[in-house]
C-alpha cells in the first residue's frame, strides 16, 4: 500500500510550528506534524504549583534525579530544574560540538509545545530600526520586508495569544493591541521616574504573553510564578493549549510525537516530497510523504535537517545555510541594593514579568547616537524583594536574630542587558561528520562568538546601567561583565536567512526556499538581523504571514 | 540507588576520652553536665538518619535549634530542619560530606575542651556559648578557623532548610501552605507623585 501523501508536513510543534499548522489545517489542508519530543500530558505536565517543600532537596539539583543528570547543558537555563527536566532535551542522546574557544549553549525542548512551554513570554514588536538597519548604518542586509508588511500580522498575533502591556508611543518599540498591563512595584515606579525624569530614557512594564483578563477557557493569570512548569489555567501562550488545539479541532491534523526528523527528501523534479525520521521508541527510520515540507524545528534544528538532507546542504548554492547565526548579548548587567525600600513586604502574588527599557541608542534623535557601536540594546529587569534569603548574609543566630528576619527584607534592582549581535558570515554552524546522535545522525558543530561591536556594547550597557542605578540611590552596585556564550540568550536566529537576492540568502520574504519552491523554513532560521527585542512574537507573526501566502500559492497550484 | 560509602573525617584526633576538657581553658562555667556523659547519645524519637549516626543527628538537631530556637514561631527542629540537612548531605559529594563531618567533629572536641562534656549533653546556653565562639559575628583566625567555617556551613543549611519547609513557609513567613489564586496589586501610589 502506498504511504499516505499529506498536503503538508510541519516539523516541530513549538511556537512557530503551531502557527503554521493552524493556518494550513484551518484552510482545509491535511497536515502531518512530526515532533521529536514526547506528548504533552494534561494530567502530569502542570507542575507550576510545586513548592520547595514538595521536593526532597527543596528544589536544589538532586543527583538522584537521572533526568537532570542527563541535562548538564540544559541546566545552564534557569528554567530547567528538578521539576521539569523532562521538558528539556536529553544532552547525552543529543550532543553537539563546538569549535575550540567558542563555547555555545543550545537550550532545546523535549515535549510537544517545544520551548513555547518554557519561554519567559516577553513579546515585543521589531521596528524599521531593525528591518531596515542595514540602510540606516550600512552594515549587513536589510530584511526583505518592512514593518508595515508585518504590522497587520503582529496585530492578529497579539490578539490571539494575548499580550499584556502598556502603549508608549515609541517608534523603536511599536505599540500593539494589548491586554491591561501588569502593575509596577513601588521601587520600579521610582526607577521609571528616575530614568525618564533624569535621563529621558523611557521605561515600560514588560509586554508579556500572559492573560490579565480571562478569555473563554483561558483564564486570567493567578500569579503563581513558575510558568515554565506549565499552566493549568492556560493563562500564558503556549502551543499545546492554543494553536495545536485549534489544529486538532479541524479534523485535518495528525500529530506524531517522538518522531525525530532526519532529512528532507526530494523527487526527480527537485521538489521536496517528504522527510525521513526516527521513531524514537523503536529507533526505526521511517518515511513520511507530503506535497509541501515546512520546517519549524527551531532555528538550529531546522538548519541541521537541511544540512543533513544533501551534501553541502540542500538548496544551498548561496552557501548561506548555517551562516549568520545570531543571539542576544546575555548575562551582562547591573544590580544594586535599593535601601529606600528595605523592609517592604513582597506580595504573595508572583508577577511573571519584569520591566523593560527599550533601546535608546542610535535612534533618529542625534542625542542618542554613539560612535562606540552600531545598533543597540535594551534592559530587562526590575525590583526584587527578599522574603528570608537576606538572612543568609546576616550575622549571628538565636531568638532575636530569628524574630527580626521577616522584617528585614531587602530590595534589589537589576537591569540586564539584551543587545543585538551583528550577523557575521563566520558565526556559523556546520555538520560534525565525526559525531552522531543516538540515532546515528551527524550533529551540529557550533562556531560562534561575540565580536568587537558586541563587546563595546557590553561596556556601554554596564556603564549606563550603573549610572542609572546610582542616580536612583542604589548601593553596592555590582556589574556582571562577562557575557555568556552565544546560545545562552536562547534567542538563536539566522542560519538560513531571507533576502531578495538568492545569491546571498536562503529564503525569500515568505520563508520559502529560493531553490525548492515547496520547501519552507518558518522559524527563526530565517532572520536577517536580530534587533534587540525577544524574537518569538516576530517569529510567529512571520510564520502566520508565510503560511497564509503558502495556502494561496498552493491553491493556485504554484507549489507543485 | 545505593548509598555512597560514608566518608570518615581524617586529620582530626577524635577524643574518645571524656573529661579531657578539665585541662582546657574554661571561659564558661562548667554546668553540671557530666552526669549526662554516661548515658547513651541522645536520639530523636522516630527518626533514623540516612547519613548521620543517631548521635550526630541529635547534635545537629540541637545546634539547629540554637541557631533558630522556638520563639513566637516554631523552632528549626519543629520544621524538621535536621531531617533536611541529613537528606541533603546523604546525596552530597564526598568532599562536602567530609567537610561537614570534619567541622562537626571539631565542634564536638571543642565541647569537651570547654565543658568536659559531649555536645549533645550540654544545656542550650552552653551550646549557644560554643556557637558564639565560632559565629560569624567576628573574624576568626588560627585554631577557630575550622569551627568558624563549620558555623557558616551549618547556619546556611539551617536557614535554607527552615524557610523552605512547609512550617517555615506558613508559620514564619505567613504564606499559604499551598499555592492559591492571588491578585497582583503593585504600587498604589500612582506614577507622577511617587514618594
Ligand atoms: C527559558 C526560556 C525563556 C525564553 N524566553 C523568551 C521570551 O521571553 N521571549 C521570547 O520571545 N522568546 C523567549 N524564548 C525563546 C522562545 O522559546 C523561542 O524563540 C521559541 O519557542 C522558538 O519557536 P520555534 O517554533 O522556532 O521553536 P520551539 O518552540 O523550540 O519548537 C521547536 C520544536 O521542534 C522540535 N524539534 C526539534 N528538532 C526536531 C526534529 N529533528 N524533528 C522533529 N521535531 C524537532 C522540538 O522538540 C520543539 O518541540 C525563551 C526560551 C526559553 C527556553
Ligand atoms: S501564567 Fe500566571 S497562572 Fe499561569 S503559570 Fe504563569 S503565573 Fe501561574
Amino acid at each position: 500500500m502506498a504511504a499516505k501523501i499529506y498536503d503538508a508536513i510541519v516539523v516541530g510543534s513549538g511556537a512557530t510550528g503551531g502557527w503554521s499548522a493552524k493556518v494550513l489545517t484551518e484552510a482545509g489542508m491535511e497536515v502531518l506534524m512530526l515532533e521529536s519530543g514526547t506528548s504533552f500530558d494534561e494530567t502530569k505536565d502542570y507542575r507550576e504549583h510545586t513548592l520547595p517543600h514538595d521536593l526532597p532537596l527543596r528544589g536544589r539539583p538532586d543527583p538522584r534525579n537521572e533526568l537532570l543528570e542527563r541535562r548538564k547543558v540544559q541546566q545552564y537555563c534557569y528554567a530547567c530544574t528538578e521539576v521539569n527536566a523532562d521538558f528539556f532535551i536529553d544532552d547525552v542522546d543529543n550532543p553537539y560540538t563546538t569549535a575550540p574557544g567558542k563555547p555555545f549553549n543550545w537550550i532545546q525542548a523535549n515535549k510537544v509545545g517545544g520551548r513555547s512551554l518554557l519561554w519567559a513570554r516577553q513579546s515585543y514588536r521589531m521596528s524599521d530600526y531593525d528591518f531596515k538597519a542595514a540602510s540606516r548604518d550600512g552594515y549587513g542586509e536589510d530584511w526583505p520586508l518592512e514593518y508595515k508588511d508585518l504590522a497587520p500580522y503582529y496585530d492578529r498575533m497579539e490578539r490571539y495569544i494575548g499580550v499584556s502591556g502598556n502603549k508608549e508611543g515609541l517608534d523603536v518599540l511599536p505599540d500593539g493591541d494589548f491586554l491591561p498591563p501588569m502593575a509596577y512595584s513601588c521601587g520600579e515606579q521610582d526607577l521609571k521616574a528616575t530614568l525618564e525624569g533624569k535621563f529621558g530614557v523611557p521605561m515600560t512594564i514588560g509586554r508579556t504573553a500572559v492573560l490579565t483578563e480571562s478569555r473563554g477557557d483561558r483564564l486570567a493569570c493567578h500569579y503563581c510564578g513558575p510558568c515554565h512548569y506549565g499552566c493549568r489555567t492556560r493563562s500564558y501562550f503556549n502551543s499545546p493549549q492554543t494553536t495545536l488545539r485549534d489544529c486538532a479541532a479541524t479534523g485535518k491534523f495528525t500529530l506524531v510525537p517522538e518522531a525525530m526528523v532526519e532529512k528532507v527528501t526530494t523527487n526527480a523534479e527537485n521538489l521536496a516530497d517528504g522527510v525521513t525520521y526516527f521513531d524514537k521508541p523503536t529507533g526505526e527510520r521511517r518515511e513520511a510523504k507530503a506535497k509541501i515540507v515546512i520546517l519549524c524545528a527551531s532555528t538550529l534544528a531546522s538548519t541541521r535537517i537541511l544540512l543533513n538532507s544533501a551534501s553541502g546542504g540542500i538548496a544551498n548554492s548561496s552557501d548561506v545555510l548555517g551562516r549568520y547565526v545570531m543571539d542576544h548579548i546575555y548575562a551582562t548587567g547591573v544590580g544594586g541594593k535599593y535601601p529606600k525600600r528595605d523592609g517592604a513586604k513582597a506580595e504573595n502574588a508572583q508577577r511573571p514579568n519584569g520591566i523593560y527599557v527599550p533601546r535608546f541608542q542610535n535612534l533618529d534623535d542625534p542625542k542618542t547616537h554613539t560612535k562606540k557601536f552600531l545598533r543597540g540594546y535594551g534592559y530587562q529587569g526590575g525590583e526584587g524583594l527578599t522574603s528570608w534569603d537576606h538572612a543568609l548574609r546576616k550575622k549571628g543566630f538565636g531568638a532575636a536574630f530569628k524574630d527580626a528576619i521577616p522584617d528585614e527584607t531587602q530590595s534589589r534592582m537589576s537591569l540586564g542587558g539584551f543587545g543585538e549581535i551583528l550577523p557575521r558570515a563566520d558565526n556559523r554552524v556546520t555538520l560534525d561528520e565525526n559525531v552522531t546522535d543516538k540515532w546515528g545522525v551527524p550533529v551540529l558543530r557550533m562556531q560562534c562568538s561575540l565580536g568587537s561591536n558586541e563587546l563595546a556594547m557590553v561596556d556601554e550597557l554596564l556603564q549606563r546601567g550603573a549610572e542609572f542605578l546610582e542616580e536612583l540611590g542604589c548601593k553596592d552596585i555590582q556589574i556582571r561583565d562577562n557575557p555568556a556564550p552565544m546560545g545562552s540568550g536562547i534567542h538563536e536566529v539566522g542560519s538560513a536567512r531571507m533576502g531578495e537576492d538568492k545569491r546571498t540568502s536562503y529564503l525569500n520574504e515568505f520563508q520559502q526556499s529560493h531553490e525548492i519552491k515547496n520547501l519552507f523554513v518558518m522559524d527563526g532560521a530565517s532572520y536577517v538581523s536580530i534587533g534587540c527585542v525577544n524574537p518569538t512574537l516576530t517569529m510567529m507573526s512571520l510564520a502566520l504571514r508565510s503560511s497564509e501566502y503558502l495556502v494561496e500559492q498552493a491553491k493556485r497550484g504554484e507549489l507543485s | 540507588m545505593t548509598k555512597p560509602p560514608k566518608p570518615q573525617p581524617t586529620g582530626l584526633s577524635r577524643r574518645s576520652m571524656l573529661g579531657a576538657g578539665a585541662t582546657a581553658a574554661v571561659a564558661f562555667p562548667v554546668l553540671p553536665a557530666l552526669a549526662a556523659v554516661k548515658t547513651p547519645a541522645a536520639v530523636i524519637d522516630g527518626w533514623t538518619p540516612k547519613f548521620f549516626t543517631a548521635q550526630q543527628g541529635a547534635v545537629v538537631a540541637a545546634l539547629s535549634d540554637v541557631i533558630l530556637p522556638k520563639t513566637s514561631t516554631p523552632s528549626a527542629t519543629e520544621a524538621l530542619v535536621h531531617e533536611y540537612i541529613d537528606e541533603a548531605l546523604s546525596v552530597a559529594e564526598a568532599d562536602e560530606q567530609l567537610e561537614f563531618l570534619g567541622g562537626l567533629a571539631w565542634l564536638e572536641d571543642h565541647a569537651i575542651d570547654r565543658f568536659g562534656a559531649r555536645l549533645e549533653a550540654l544545656v542550650p546556653d552552653q551550646q549557644s556559648a560554643l556557637l558564639m565562639e565560632i559565629s560569624d559575628h567576628h573574624d576568626h583566625a588560627g585554631r577557630l578557623k575550622t569551627g568558624a567555617a563549620f558555623f557558616v556551613d551549618l547556619k546556611q543549611r539551617v536557614l535554607f532548610g527552615y524557610y523552605t519547609s512547609k512550617i517555615g513557609r506558613t508559620e514564619a513567613l505567613g504564606k499559604p501552605a499551598a499555592v492559591k489564586r492571588e491578585r497582583l496589586v503593585g504600587c498604589t501610589h500612582g506614577s507622577g507623585h511617587h514618594p
